[in-house]
């Protein structure tokens, strides 16, 4: 999945060490998540995203997953 | 973090209760010169997991007097990626052994009978521990 974590981080200027110790993760945790190997759990990517001082939706990118919306 | 702290103080509490038993063991095989291979091997055994005790036990007191040393451990050991890569491999690991049991299996009943048979109960005890599992995980998840 893509993210804007590396993007995020270098704004903050945050190496990936300090988000990761900051969430709870170890740097190759976040590594594998900037490198889209790995897909953050939801709790995972709430605390990055209030880490940020933002939104999940606004780090991760939700395009790619299809989902059925509820018929109106 | 408390919590964690706790579970250390378990950890390093068992292991040295491991120690002194270990050492204890070895202190009688002295007393009553216990030769036998068998038991020469298990002790062995229990001493080389005693270093690896003592390791631990020296990396949790560390981590217990310093608290950045601590927080990287939790981390260390609460990972969710790390948890994530265990599942994976024990996963993958189970369908590996139950194909290479399976296949050691049907090439030593053409040649040994009581190994085919060993395997076949460890086949069959690897499967019944899964099914085990399965039904426990689906009831509790």
């Amino acid at each position: 999945m893509k993210t804007r974590i590396a993007e995020l981080r270098k704004k903050h200027k945050i190496t990936q060490e300090e988000l990761a110790m900051a969430v709870g993760v170890t740097r190759q945790t976040i590594t594998s998540i900037e490198r889209e190997k790995y897909t953050a759990s939801l709790v995972l990517a709430y605390k990055i995203a209030k880490y940020f001082g933002t939104t999940i939706e606004d780090i991760f990118d939700f395009s790619e997953v299809e989902v059925e919306e509820i018929k109106k | 973090m408390m919590e964690f702290k706790q579970q250390l103080k378990r950890r390093i509490y068992l292991g040295g209760i491991y120690c002194v038993v270990v050492a204890l063991l070895v202190i009688l095989s002295r007393i009553f010169d216990a030769e036998n291979m068998a038991f020469a091997f298990s002790l062995g055994f229990a001493i080389g997991i005693e270093f690896v005790a003592f390791y631990f036990i020296a990396k949790y007191r560390a981590a217990l007097r310093d608290e950045k040393k601590l927080k990287l451990l939790y981390i260390e050991e609460n990972d969710e990626r790390e948890k994530h890569i265990s599942y994976q491999i024990g996963r993958t690991g189970i369908v590996i052994i139950l194909i290479s049991l399976s296949a050691a299996m049907l090439i030593t009943v053409h040649i040994n009978q009581i190994v085919f048979f060993t395997l076949l109960a460890a086949t069959l005890y690897t499967a019944v521990i899964i099914g085990i599992l399965k039904i426990f995980y689906n009831k509790t998840i």
